[in-house]
């Protein structure tokens, strides 16, 4: 299997639990915050279900500019939450179906504000790092939900409200 | 050991690098989390701050169980959760799960590390992936996903939260 193959059925085996999760999300609470200095949860959300469309330029082109506007919905509600999910979701698979081939990982990649460079690397460790910073975000998206005390889905296992052994 | 050659796979040492590199951001998430709120927590149905703690230590042995085996089975193991006591007993723990896991992934070729591994519970199958998928989702994915719980854990207990991706409200890059 392709590098290139494996990170699109990564990709795809994230969803349903995310998905959940932005699902469950009410709409009166989006501006709750656990802490003054935390994101709020519409905040927090909205970067996660962002996040899944950054293989798209993460594959798709070799740099992102913190200096350059950046097309982002402000506003969130739960409905809105997931169909962002799902555009995202979908302009990260149509950027790896359009990759010629496994070379393209090998490439470099800047993240930079202007003339300033804050990371580079090789696109493979850039989208292995995506991924984890996905998981970061959720994993605290999961705390937020329980301090809501909404239901938290199974993740990476179960949770102590859903899917027990 | 199961492993067929003697010299490091590529992959294997490209595992062991990833493994190590994120295994340095968590330790200094875990530094900070102060023994006397171990038995702190945020809800009634959440792990307290100890508990998860030492879960993500726990996790960080989960390579060598990977790596040795052929998968993992619940109903068969009994399951002694890691509570710590102190600080230093959660750190010893921790790099001590670290050195044995890198040494196991650096002794298996990069053939072994596609065989299969899987999670079940009796006859119930949680799934089977390569060996190297199941660190990706067991140890990587999973123990990110904890670490991202202990940094609020950290916040709402008004401890500054070091920088994991980016810089955090409390701390740059640098």
């Amino acid at each position: 299997m392709s590098r290139i193959q494996e990170i699109a059925d990564q990709l795809n085996e994230e969803i349903p639990a995310t998905e959940k999760m932005l699902a469950r999300i009410p709409d009166d609470k989006l501006d709750w915050k656990p802490h003054e200095r935390s994101m709020s949860l519409g905040q927090l959300a909205g970067h996660v279900a962002d996040m899944y469309g950054w293989l798209a330029f993460v594959i798709g082109r070799d740099e992102l500019d913190f200096a350059e506007p950046y097309d982002y919905p402000q506003q969130f509600d739960s409905a809105a939450l997931v169909a962002y999910l799902k555009k995202r979701v979908e302009e990260s698979h149509k950027t790896l179906q359009s990759a010629a081939s496994d070379d393209v990982l090998n490439e470099t990649w800047t993240l930079r504000n202007g003339d300033q460079i804050l990371w580079q690397d090789k696109k493979n460790v850039v989208v292995r790092s995506t991924f984890g910073h996905i998981a970061h975000h959720r994993g605290q998206l999961a705390v937020y939900l329980r301090l809501l005390d909404i239901p938290v889905p199974a993740i990476y296992g179960p949770s102590a409200d859903e899917g027990q052994m | 050991m199961e492993n067929t050659n003697s010299t490091t796979g590529r992959i294997a040492s490209a595992l062991a690098a990833d493994f190590i590199g994120d295994a340095a951001v968590t330790r200094r998430v875990l530094e900070r989390v102060p023994a006397e709120k171990f038995d702190w927590t945020p809800h009634e149905k959440s792990m307290p701050f100890g508990r998860l703690a030492g879960h993500i230590a726990e996790l960080q042995g989960f390579p060598v169980m990977i790596m040795k085996e052929d998968g993992l089975d619940f109903a068969e193991r009994e399951y002694k959760p890691f509570e710590p006591t102190s600080n230093e007993e959660l750190l010893k723990f921790f790099d001590e799960a670290v050195a044995a896991s890198k040494a196991a992934i650096l002794a298996m070729s990069d053939e072994d590390l596609h065989k299969d591994w899987t999670l079940r519970s009796g006859e119930t199958v949680f799934f089977t992936l390569p060996k190297i998928g199941a660190v990706r989702a067991m140890v990587s994915g999973h123990g990110i996903h904890h670490r991202g719980q202990l940094s609020v854990y950290l916040r709402l207990n008004d401890i500054p939260v070091p920088s994991i991706y980016g810089p955090s409200a409390d701390e740059n890059a640098g």
